[in-house]
C-alpha cells in the first residue's frame, strides 16, 4: 500500500512530511505512552522504508543487501521499542 | 518510472549498480544500528534520567531537521533522476538547491548545541548527552560529508574526460553520492525518533 501511494518521489517527499508531523504529535499528544511509542517506531520504519523504495531505489541494490536493509529497519525499529517497554 | 529512465540511459544490468556503496551503506546502517542497541540498552538500568534529559531537548527542532533532510533528499532524488537522462544542468540545479535546503539543518544543529553549551549541558552532563552528543555529532560528520560530495557533484562532469564518458561518469558518481546523501537523511529519522521522541512528556 505505501509503495503505491508513493508511487512518484514527490508524491513520497508529501508523505514523508506527513506521517513525520503525525510521529511528532504522536510523541507530543498521545497520552497512552505504550500507544505512542509503538506508533512513532513503526512510523520511522515507514519513513525508512518509503525512503529505501522511492527515494534510494533499494531494488536496484544486490539482493542480500536490499534483504539486509529490510532486516536492519524493522529489526532495529523493534528492538527499539521492546527495550523501550522493558525498562517501564 | 525511475527505473525505466535508468535502463534508457545505459541499459546497466540493475542489480550490478553501485554494489561498493551499497556495502558502505549496510555497514553504516550496522554500525548506527549497534549505538542505538546501545543507547537502549543503558536506558533500561536509568529510564527517568534518560526520559528527563530528553525533555530538555527542543523535540521541534528535531522535527524541523526531520522535515529539511527529507526536503532535501527528495531534491537529490530528483537530480539523480536528472542526470541519468542526461540533464546535466537540471541536475546541477537541483543539487544546488538540495544543498541550499540543507545547508539549514547545520544552522539548526549548530543553534542547538549552542543553546545546550550556554544552559551548561555538555558531553559530560550525564550519560545520556553522552550518547546525544555521540550519535548527532558522528551523524553531523556525515551531514558535512554529504555536503561536500553534493557540492563536488554540483560541479558537473569532469571537463578533462570526453563529453559521453564524462556523462556516464558523472551519472554514476551521481547515483553514489546520492545514496549516500540518503543514507544521512534516514539514519537521522531512527535518531530524531530515539533521543527526541520516545522521552516521556
Amino acid at each position: 500500500m505505501i509503495g503505491k501511494i508513493a508511487a512518484a518521489p514527490r508524491n513520497a517527499w508529501l508523505l514523508l512530511l506527513a506521517i513525520s508531523g503525525l510521529s511528532f504529535l504522536a510523541a507530543e499528544l498521545m497520552g497512552e505512552r505504550h500507544v505512542a511509542i509503538a506508533a512513532i517506531m513503526a512510523i520511522s520504519a515507514a519513513k525508512i522504508l518509503i525512503i529505501l523504495l522511492r527515494f534510494m531505489e533499494v531494488e536496484q541494490a544486490p539482493l542480500f543487501i536490499r534483504r539486509y536493509l529490510y532486516v536492519w529497519t524493522f529489526g532495529i525499529a523493534g528492538a527499539i521499542f521492546t527495550l523501550w517497554w522493558a525498562a517501564t | 518510472m525511475q527505473h525505466s529512465n535508468m535502463a534508457e540511459t545505459d541499459g546497466a544490468a540493475p542489480a550490478k549498480r553501485a554494489p561498493a556503496i551499497w556495502l558502505f551503506i549496510a555497514l553504516d546502517c550496522t554500525s548506527f544500528g549497534v549505538f542505538f542497541l546501545v543507547f537502549m540498552v543503558q536506558r533500561l538500568g536509568q529510564p527517568v534520567l534518560f526520559d528527563q534529559s530528553s525533555q530538555h531537548l527542543d523535540a521541534g527542532l528535531g522535527f524541523l531537521n526531520a522535515c529539511i533532510l527529507i526536503t532535501s533528499s527528495w531534491l537529490v532524488a530528483w537530480a539523480n533522476i536528472a542526470g541519468r537522462e542526461g540533464r546535466i544542468d537540471h541536475a546541477r540545479r537541483l543539487l544546488l538547491a538540495g544543498m541550499a535546503v540543507a545547508a539549514c539543518f547545520g544552522v539548526v544543529k549548530i543553534y542547538e548545541y549552542y543553546t545546550k553549551f550556554v544552559a551548561g549541558i555538555t558531553v559530560a552532563t550525564n550519560e545520556f548527552y553522552t550518547f546525544y552528543f555521540a550519535l548527532t555529532g558522528i551523524h553531523f560528520i556525515h551531514y558535512v560529508g554529504g555536503m561536500v560530495i553534493l557540492g563536488i557533484l554540483a560541479q558537473g562532469p569532469s571537463r578533462y574526460m570526453p563529453e559521453a564518458m564524462a556523462k556516464a561518469s558523472y551519472a554514476r558518481w551521481l547515483e553514489g553520492g546520492s545514496l549516500f546523501w540518503h543514507m544521512v537523511d534516514l539514519l537521522w529519522i531512527f535518531i530524531f525518533a530515539l533521543l527526541y521522541l520516545i522521552g516521556a512528556r
